[in-house]
Parts: C-alpha cells; structure tokens; sequence
C-alpha cells in the first residue's frame, strides 16, 4: 500500500510537471493572452490604438527596431501633451494643435489633424474600420506563438503609456527638450507635429524640422519643433 | 538587446537598461549632416555629444563602413532616379546648371537594431535633384509566425530634400561617389516609359484582398456596372504600389517591409498597411491651410500620384454583370501597350 502511493505521488507530480510545462509551451493560444488592450471606446484604449496608429511594427515600412518604434510613441504622445499642456509663448493653442482643448482627445479627434481618428456623431470616440482591422492584426499576431514577442512588448508599451498617461501625467523623457536652436534658427525645444510617410513634406506653419543629427526621425515619423516667437535666444 | 523574448520581469529590467543605452549610444545613430549640421547648431541642440566610430586598420570593419555593393550599382542608381523623376522631382527641384555628369553620393548607415535583426541601410543622395533617399534591405524573421523578412533589394524608407550645402561635402566618414553621366542617364529615365512593370494576377489580388480588409472597400463587389481603377507601375527601389479608383475618387497606397512583389505574408493581405485620400476632401493647396495635420495631401501629390497611376499606369476595368452569378469581366490597358 505504501509503496502503491508513492508511486502515485510521484506519478501525480510528474502529470503536473507536465501540464506546467503544457501551459507554458502553449502560451496565449492556450491561457493569458500576451498583449491585450483596453476598450476602443475608453479613452486609455482609445489613446493607445493611435499611438499603435501612427508608428511602424516589424514587418512594416519604416520598422527600424524596438526601442525606435517605443520612442516614436513616446514623442508623438509628447506632441499631444505639448498642444495641451505646454504651448509655447507666442503661439494660440489652435495655432499649434489646429484646435482647442483640454485634453489630448480634442487634439487627437479634432477635425482635419490626426488621420483616422475622429468623433462621431454623437460624439463619440471614432476611428476608421481600417485602423481597428490593423489593430485586430497585430493582437492576433502577438497572441500567437509560444511567448511574447515584440509585438506583445509593443501593443502592452502603447497601452501601458497610455493609462500611465491618463493616471500620471507626462513622466516620460522627452527626446527634444533641450533644443534650443536648430539650424540657426531659435526653436522652443518639444515636438509639436510629426508627419508620417516621406519627409520631403513640410507640415507648415511655423514648424521646425528636427533633422536626423538630433534624432528627428523616429518610427518613420519626422518631428517638428517650433520656431521661438517669445523674443528670446 | 532583447527582441521581447525574456521573461516579464527579467525581460523589462534588460530592456529598460538597453534602452537607456540605447539612447546614449544613438545620439548619432543615423549619422546624417555631420559636418553641415553641426555648423548650424550650438552645444544645446544636442542633448549629448554624438558618438562617431573611428575607422580601424581592420579590413573587416574598414569593409563595413563602405556603402553595400548593391547601392553602388549604376543600373540601381538609375532605377532610384527614374523613380525620383517619375514621383517627386519638379521643375524647383532640377538642378542641371552645367553638369555633364550626374553624381549620386551614397553611404552605409547604422541605426541600433534588434538583436538577430540584420538589415542594411544606406544614405543616397542626388544633388542634382536636390533629393536624398534613406533606403534599406530587410533582413529580419517576424518571431511570432516565423515569417523572414528579407528583401533582395534596398528600397526607400524615407526620402528629403537637399538644401545645396551637401554638394561640396568631401567624401569622408564612408561617402562614396558615383558618377554617371547626364545625357545617358536622361536617357535611361525617358526610355523607362517603354519598360513599365506592374502587379501581376498574384500581387493585384494581395492587394485587393488588403483593400478589403483595411479599407471594408471589395473592388470586386458585386455592385453592378464597371470599376475601374488605375494601377501605377512598380519600382524596384520602393516597396510600395499605388491604385486609383475612380468610382470612389480614392487613391491608396500599400505599402509592407517585405520585398511587395515576393508572394506570401498574410494570405488576406493584413501585413500591407493601407492609406487612403479621398482626393475630393482629402486634399489642400498647401500644408499652410492646416499646419501640423497628418490627413492630408496636396494637390500637388495629388497630381503626381495621378500621373503615375493614369497616365504611366495600367487601367483594370472590372464590368459587373447585373446577374451576381455571372462572371466579371476584366479588361486591361496599358498607354503605350497594344
């Protein structure tokens, strides 16, 4: 009898050391799914889907690595905080942001600005069919496979900046605070447009292309500071 | 660096240190505007001193800062200024003054990549279409499918304008020179109209599959009549394709990191991303109207991609019958193609 249970013990331990081993091995396809992201509708999902928007993941045009599509998303996060929060002295925020508002939704959903984001008619939080599809296929891909890989890290960063966002504030390091002069030309430091796609277009107004030497051009975006207007050096 | 493939805790501790190196290290990652840009900038433009590479004696690290062969290659070079002409070059930007040779600049960059992620980049710059391309060859495997992406050629990422500073640069820190010459290479950019490529039944129907799912848009649905769309020829230094609707008045570009034209990637087309311009409210004279917007393009791109697609491009007609049994009918014509 005694020697029957040990055997059964360790016969109990082995079918659970495997069934460990099972879970692990088949990772979301069978558990927890590596990446998941907040509701569409709210606005910490709302926020991270644009940021997922607007920079390149493997396999797309102008993936250049990780940590440059992390960056991307940190700095256009910087561009709506800045239209918020932070504009410079000279300018009126419609100016910057193309229009007003307290938030980083305005700016995100306000008319003509962010392509595929919008509002609806009962003013909602929108986006375009196309964004979500592309969403629901980088979810699909990072959900798949035997563990996280970098399109887990990079949907979960989204969000994660986003609800820390939403919870905290701006507590990310911004790539171009301390400039000061780009070119000869007086700037106010902070990027205030990006422009996806090529960079032989110009956004405008009284934007300053950052160049390459200062990191200017992150997940195939081109970001913009702003000319200084407040009289000083 | 880690490619997301560690442990949670573990994993992000690494990331965070590699990533904090990562930024030191990268304040020169690009390399671009050395001499020119510094000239322009104070000590506060950049945020920590760039870090540039000594060339060492070694031949195998000398072989490495040497641009790669492929974008060395004149009949390359002339497939990147034939694009350039057919897509962004104007009158303002041609600067032939009194050149007899046309001169492509070109150097091998190096941004941080991911660990196992081999790609090639380079810089090429061409002073007489005070144009630069920044161009790449994927080599890479997507972890999660164990796709490869790798292209068999460098294809444009980026692309800016010069500014004229760079035409006196001295061939240092890996610049090397190429010179063709002006009347030949006019001439290759005038005889390409005769030697136009385009999607093949393969990639038209990657691409419509994409459409459908990016944009909800079937091109093939079953609504009756004709649909015509307009196809503007490949280039073998993009990796992008671009169609035109004309029922819709929609202009999409696909574009993807892998080689467009090399079947396979998700069978419904999902790994292409998809933009669409309403050309008939998507479009401005100038980014003056709305500074800072991404939505939009000028009339001007507009025009150019049009050019592309109606005039150098192939026109499908896909008659719909009103019986949705029935067939489709396609029809193709190309200008210039009997």
């Amino acid at each position: 009898m005694k020697r029957s249970m040990t055997r059964g013990r360790w016969w109990g331990a082995g079918v659970a050391a495997l069934c460990l081993w099972l879970a692990a091995a088949g990772g979301a396809q069978g558990g927890e799914a590596f990446a998941t992201l907040e509701p569409k509708t709210s606005r910490e999902g709302y926020l991270a889907r644009l940021l997922i928007n607007e920079v390149p993941f493997p396999g797309e045009r102008g993936f250049v690595s990780e940590e440059d599509t992390r960056t991307a998303m940190r700095e256009v996060l910087w561009v709506l905080h800045g239209r918020t929060k932070l504009v410079p002295a000279g300018y009126k925020q419609e100016e910057v942001g193309g229009t007003t508002g307290t938030n980083v939704l305005d700016f995100i959903t306000a008319r003509r600005q962010c392509e595929g984001f919008m509002r609806d008619a009962q003013g909602g939080l929108a986006m375009e069919a196309r964004v979500e599809a592309r969403v629901e296929y980088l979810l699909k891909l990072a959900n798949s496979g035997s563990k996280p890989g970098r399109f887990a890290n990079l949907l979960n960063y989204a969000q994660d900046l986003a609800k820390r966002y939403f919870a905290e504030g701006m507590t990310e390091a911004d790539v171009f605070a301390e400039l000061t002069s780009i070119g000869g030309v007086p700037v106010t430091g902070r990027p205030y447009s990006w422009m996806a796609g090529q960079d032989i277009y110009h956004p405008g107004g009284s934007f300053v292309r950052i160049p390459d030497s200062l990191r200017g051009l992150l997940g195939g975006n081109r970001f913009f500071t702003l000319q200084r207007k407040d009289g000083t050096q | 660096m880690s490619s997301g493939r560690m442990a949670s805790g573990q994993g992000w501790a690494m990331v965070l240190a590699t990533s904090a190196l990562s930024l030191v290290l990268s304040a020169a990652t690009w390399g671009a505007e050395e001499a020119a840009a510094a000239a322009g900038q104070t000590a506060a433009e950049s945020p920590a001193a760039p870090l540039t590479e000594t060339p060492s004696a070694d031949a195998a690290a000398t072989e490495s800062l040497n641009p790669p062969a492929a974008v060395l290659d004149p009949e390359y070079l002339e497939d990147l200024a034939v694009f350039l002409y057919w897509w962004y070059l104007d009158e303002e930007d041609l600067d032939l003054g009194d050149r007899k040779g046309f001169v492509f600049r070109v150097r091998r960059l190096r941004p941080e990549a991911d660990e196992a992620d081999h790609s090639e980049w380079a810089e090429i710059r061409l002073p007489a279409f005070k144009l630069g391309v920044v161009v790449k060859r994927p080599d890479y495997v997507i972890e999660e499918t164990g796709d490869a992406v790798k292209g068999k050629m460098f294809r444009i990422v980026n692309l800016f304008r010069l500014d004229g500073t760079e035409d006196g640069e001295q061939e240092t820190d890996g610049w090397q020179r190429v010179d063709l010459s002006l009347p030949d290479m006019l001439e290759e950019i005038y005889a390409r109209y005769e030697h136009r490529r385009f999607p093949d039944a393969e990639l038209t129907e990657r691409l419509h599959r994409a459409c459908r799912r990016a944009m909800n848009l079937d091109v093939n649905g079953r609504e009756a009549g004709d649909q015509v769309m307009h196809i503007a020829p490949l280039s073998d230094v993009a990796n992008e394709a671009w169609v035109y609707l004309e029922n819709q008045c929609l202009l999409l570009q696909f574009t993807t990191d892998r080689d467009i034209e090399e079947p396979g990637g998700d069978p419904d087309g999902a790994d292409m991303r998809v933009r669409g311009y309403n050309l008939l409210e998507d479009t401005i004279t100038t980014p003056e109207e709305i500074p800072g917007t991404t939505q939009y393009m000028t009339m001007d791109q507009a025009g150019r991609a049009l050019y592309n697609c109606l005039v150098l491009g192939k026109r499908l007609i896909v008659l719909n019958p009103e019986d949705a049994q029935e067939t489709p009918i396609v029809k193709e014509f190309v200008v210039g193609r009997q």
